[in-house]
């Protein structure tokens, strides 16, 4: 093999740079069609984006996107026994995330264009 | 003390440590915080509603280090109020939170020191001026024949054989040089509030599984 371990970890920094850059969209994203609260997210993310999202990186993102008013929260008391805060989508959350989702879909059609010889496999 | 209840301790434990360095927010903020993850540790670690010791010790583990978490909170939420209150506290605050975690950061906190500092003497000087006119300016004095000292500011006596150089025109020279210093510093900073908030996920760990295989 021609490549060596420099390759692999320049691949592998572009990759988390790529993951931040859709961490936004896909928190946001999670809460379409309904609310949620933190552990839920986290699950939901795992299991349907196969993305494992640090607690120390998701509970202060939830945070945030609820002060810049994208997120809206309350207190609900649960069947454990201990209330859980849920979150979800405020109007503008909504349309931020149909705004980043129309240009997700735009921008991955468009460079399929220039992967598509790359590994032709992966074809749809 | 049985299971569960050393389990809820370590709970209590890492929360008491990071409640303190949440401190900078609003108290029902940061209240708020810990309660959230109170619930989260509860949830993740408890097995037939029993708190599991070792399950506990993981999910902290995954939360992190106190102070670590902590940053993570105040940046972000510092960030945004500085940027709509344009606060000089709030932004000094800012900065030295950045200091510990960057290299940019102890150089914006410098900045704001300085800028700051100047803003301060600047004013203070015009305001206090006529006030306490013989104790406030600008002394120029000979200590040895190729040595000058200066001395700008409030002092509790004049001092002896120096020359005050700007007598009632440090009123106008303190409001023009400390408003522009306050603007500058005010301004600069935001800027480096814009960029992060630009940057800001640059930190953020996390991974796909099947990673670093």
């Amino acid at each position: 093999m021609s490549h060596g371990p420099s390759d692999n970890l320049a691949v592998e920094r572009w990759e988390v740079q790529v993951r931040k850059g859709v961490l936004e969209l896909v928190v946001l994203a999670a809460f379409w069609s309904g609310r949620l609260y933190g552990l839920e997210l986290i699950r939901r993310l795992e299991s349907d984006a196969k993305l494992a999202v640090a607690e120390g990186t998701l509970y202060p993102l939830l945070s945030r996107l609820h002060v810049d008013g994208q997120l809206e929260a309350e207190w609900v008391e649960a069947d454990a026994g201990h209330p859980r805060k849920y979150y979800k989508l405020t109007p503008e959350g909504r349309r931020r995330v149909v705004k980043m989702t129309r240009f997700w879909r735009e921008f991955t059609s468009n460079i399929d264009e220039i992967l598509a010889p790359v590994l032709p496999e992966y074809k749809r | 003390m049985n299971a569960a209840a050393r389990a809820e301790h370590a709970i209590d434990g890492y929360l008491e440590r990071l409640r303190p360095a949440l401190s900078a927010l609003p108290a029902a903020q940061a209240d708020d915080i810990v309660k959230e993850l109170r619930s989260h540790l509860i949830d993740t670690a408890e097995v037939d509603n029993q708190l599991d010791p070792q399950r506990v010790a993981d999910a902290i583990a995954r939360l992190g280090d106190p102070a670590t978490l902590a940053s993570a909170y105040l940046m972000d939420n510092l960030a945004l109020r500085a940027q709509t209150t344009r606060s000089p506290l709030l932004l000094l605050r800012l900065a030295a939170l950045w200091a510990t975690r960057s290299l940019e950061g102890i150089g914006a906190l410098v900045v704001a020191f300085f800028g700051y500092g100047t803003a301060l003497i600047g004013l203070g000087c015009a305001l206090l001026k006529p006030f306490t006119p013989d104790r406030i300016g600008l002394w120029i004095r000979q200590v040895a024949p190729d040595d000058i000292s200066y001395q700008l500011g409030r002092v509790s006596a004049p001092p002896a054989d120096a020359r005050e150089l700007l007598g009632w025109y440090i009123i106008p020279l303190g409001l023009v040089v400390g408003a522009i210093a306050f603007a500058a510093t005010t301004r600069y900073l935001l800027g480096k509030v814009r960029k992060y908030r630009r940057i800001r996920d640059r930190d953020t760990a996390w991974m796909m599984p099947g990673d670093g295989t």
